[in-house]
């Protein structure tokens, strides 16, 4: 069984997430900042992280680079809704260069997000 | 009878011996009055006499005092009077010239006193009338300090000649009485036309009536009044002008005039509109892309619990709350997709872009275009073909060209003509609409009008902020030509809305070509 741990500091999006990849037999983890995703994925052994961009304490964008540095095989999957409040940058598009596998931007289908879960699994 | 001719008087032998007394009490007087006139002249006037050579024989003490050198000084060989190093004025030579003509010399000579200090004298010279006497007098007046005075109003009359600022003088009931060459160039009128007039002919309709109570309590108060009033130019068109008016007071301290010191600042006052609108755009810009983000977090949660919600209502086989779950989800998508032309507004969406043939798009789009337009519009294209290519997205190219049209749909109220033209052209300098930037050269032009209610000029500077709807395109959301702002400075293009035609309004997009075009 595979294990994803799931970061975004908006409790429904995390439990949205959940309820759209828990027909798919994964193991499924959480966290609400960048802080709390590395501290779970020290003591456990994750396969896939879909981790938010705009977040408080340790930011989306520096959680990719750390683990991109740190844990080069870890697939990465950033979900945004857009940009920050600065409106200039695509941060999904950031996220692409500093090393995420793929990126999904909200609002996006169930189908989707399997899809896109599976081809990183796989 | 013997006659003595003595000092104009003719006595006999006989009236001598009586007269004698008399005539030395006459002489008595006479020698008073002399001394006297001579201490007045030397009091005011500087007496000297002038030998052939233009050397001075004698001199007065009105010039010692003047010159600073005593009598024996002024007298050596040494001293001269008439010094060339004082132009204009002339040099001994020149002086003597005339006066070896017999003519008298008028004029002005400068020269330094013992001090190093400047001194000039208005002098008249003339030849000694009593023959034999060869030599001048020389009669002057100290001219030194009304000399200074005089050119310090030369310089003060240059300085305001000169000026680019506008200078008039009124006097207390508001009648103009002097003005600078600069106000009749700021205000168009001539110093005929100004002069006598009351100040109230620049008056405009544009100010409010308070400024002028405003500006005449304080001046007539005695106090300076500093602001921005606009002016009607004697063509007719409104001008801003800075102004500066100073009361000038009479010996009673008492505002006798009045002087204003005038800028036209319409130019400055367009810029920083421009300036203040291209900020206000960019804050809306980042607030857009800000809100897109919330927006677009919720969005997710409500359609992917809806996406959810109906995958459970196909388990359990309900129709019809599957039903009501489709409606939401679809709500959601027409949501998600304003909110993608907000993002595209904010310039953050990515695109994709490369060098574009636009007519391929055009005609691609025209063909799409009866499909939202009732039959009972008409469309029209005049397309120029073998452009040069643009930098852009094709995608963008035709949400452009829609948007514009949907707006023109809604403006012709269902009936009309709308026309479309593509074509190259050469743009002398001229300001944005959207981004109010100015911009000159050779660019693509997609053009697309529309026969219907036109848009009034005071709104042409609103229409490109998103949300912004007139009348006749209340349906819409308001959307499409912030959209179009968006995508076409992302291009470094620019947007013209043509409000001059009678009726209907133009939209005139403008490419850089494609070796001009950059990506943002």
């Amino acid at each position: 069984m595979h294990t994803i741990l799931i970061v975004d500091d908006d409790e429904p999006v995390r439990k949205m997430l959940c309820h759209m990849l828990k027909q798919d037999d994964y193991k499924l983890l959480t966290a609400e900042n960048g802080e709390q995703a590395q501290s779970i994925i020290d003591s456990n052994n994750i396969d896939l992280i879909i981790t938010d961009i705009v977040m408080p304490k340790i930011h989306g964008l520096d959680l990719i680079m750390l683990l991109h540095k740190d844990r080069p095989t870890l697939p990465v999957i950033a979900i945004s809704g857009g940009s920050g409040i600065t409106g200039r940058f695509d941060y999904l598009e950031i996220a692409r260069i500093v090393g995420a596998n793929n990126i999904l931007r909200k609002p996006f289908t169930a189908d989707t997000l399997r899809t896109v879960v599976l081809s990183n699994l796989n | 009878m013997e006659l003595v001719n003595f000092l104009g008087l003719q006595l006999t032998i006989d009236e001598q011996d009586n007269n004698l007394f008399s005539i030395t009490q006459h002489l008595s007087t006479m020698n008073q009055q002399l001394t006297m006139i001579k201490h007045t002249i030397d009091q005011h006037a500087v007496f000297a006499t002038i030998d052939l050579n233009g050397r001075l024989t004698d001199a007065n003490t009105r010039l010692v005092d003047i010159s600073g050198y005593n009598k024996q000084e002024l007298l050596s060989p040494d001293y001269q009077l008439f010094n060339k190093t004082f132009p204009p004025y002339q040099a001994t030579d020149e002086i003597m010239n005339i006066l070896n003509q017999n003519q008298i010399w008028h004029g002005e000579i400068g020269n330094r006193n013992k001090n190093g200090d400047t001194f000039i004298l208005s002098a008249t010279i003339m030849l000694n009338p009593i023959p034999k006497q060869k030599q001048y007098f020389f009669i002057g007046t100290d001219i030194t300090s009304h000399y200074s005075r005089q050119q310090q109003l030369q310089l003060l009359t240059t300085a305001l000649d000169s000026t680019a600022d506008g200078v008039l003088i009124a006097n207390k009931a508001g009648q103009v009485e002097w003005i600078n060459p600069a106000y009749s160039k700021i205000t168009g009128y001539s110093n005929q036309d100004i002069i006598g007039q009351h100040t109230r002919m620049f008056k405009s309709d544009k100010n409010h009536t308070q400024i002028y109570k405003n500006l005449w309590d304080t001046i007539l108060a005695g106090k300076v009044w500093k602001g921005e009033i606009w002016n009607r130019h004697r063509s007719g068109h409104i001008y801003l002008t800075e102004q500066c008016i100073t009361p000038m007071f009479n010996i009673h301290k008492q505002p006798q005039y009045f002087i204003s010191i005038l800028r036209d600042i319409t130019d400055k006052h367009h810029l920083q509109q421009r300036l203040e609108q291209a900020h206000r755009m960019d804050s809306i810009s980042t607030m857009t892309g800000g809100i897109a983000h919330n927006f677009n977090n919720k969005l997710a949660v409500i359609m992917g619990f809806t996406e959810l919600a109906q995958e459970k209502c196909q388990q359990l086989n309900d129709a019809e709350l599957s039903g009501y779950l489709q409606e939401i989800y679809q709500s959601g998508t027409k949501i998600s997709k304003t909110i993608n032309q907000l993002l595209s507004f904010s310039r953050e969406k990515d695109t994709e872009h490369r060098p574009v043939q636009l007519l391929p798009e055009v005609l691609e789009t025209i063909k799409i275009l009866p499909e939202m337009l009732p039959s009972s519009i008409e469309i029209t294209s005049d397309l120029e073909n073998n452009l040069a290519a643009v930098f852009c997205d094709p995608a963008e190219i035709r949400q452009m060209i829609l948007a514009l049209a949907s707006n023109a749909r809604d403006a012709m109220n269902g009936m009309g003509i709308l026309h479309i033209k593509l074509h190259q052209t050469n743009i002398k300098k001229t300001g944005c609409h959207a981004c109010h930037a100015d911009f000159a050269g050779n660019y693509i032009q997609l053009q697309v009008s529309d026969t219907g209610c036109g848009i009034s000029p005071d709104k042409v500077d609103q229409v490109f902020l998103p949300f912004f709807t007139t009348k006749c395109m209340a349906t819409h959301s308001g959307m499409g030509l912030s959209l179009l702002h968006g995508i076409m400075h992302k291009l470094n293009g620019h947007i013209m809305v043509n409000q001059n035609v009678p009726q209907g309004t133009i939209f005139q997009l403008y490419f850089p070509r494609g070796e001009m075009g950059a990506l943002n």
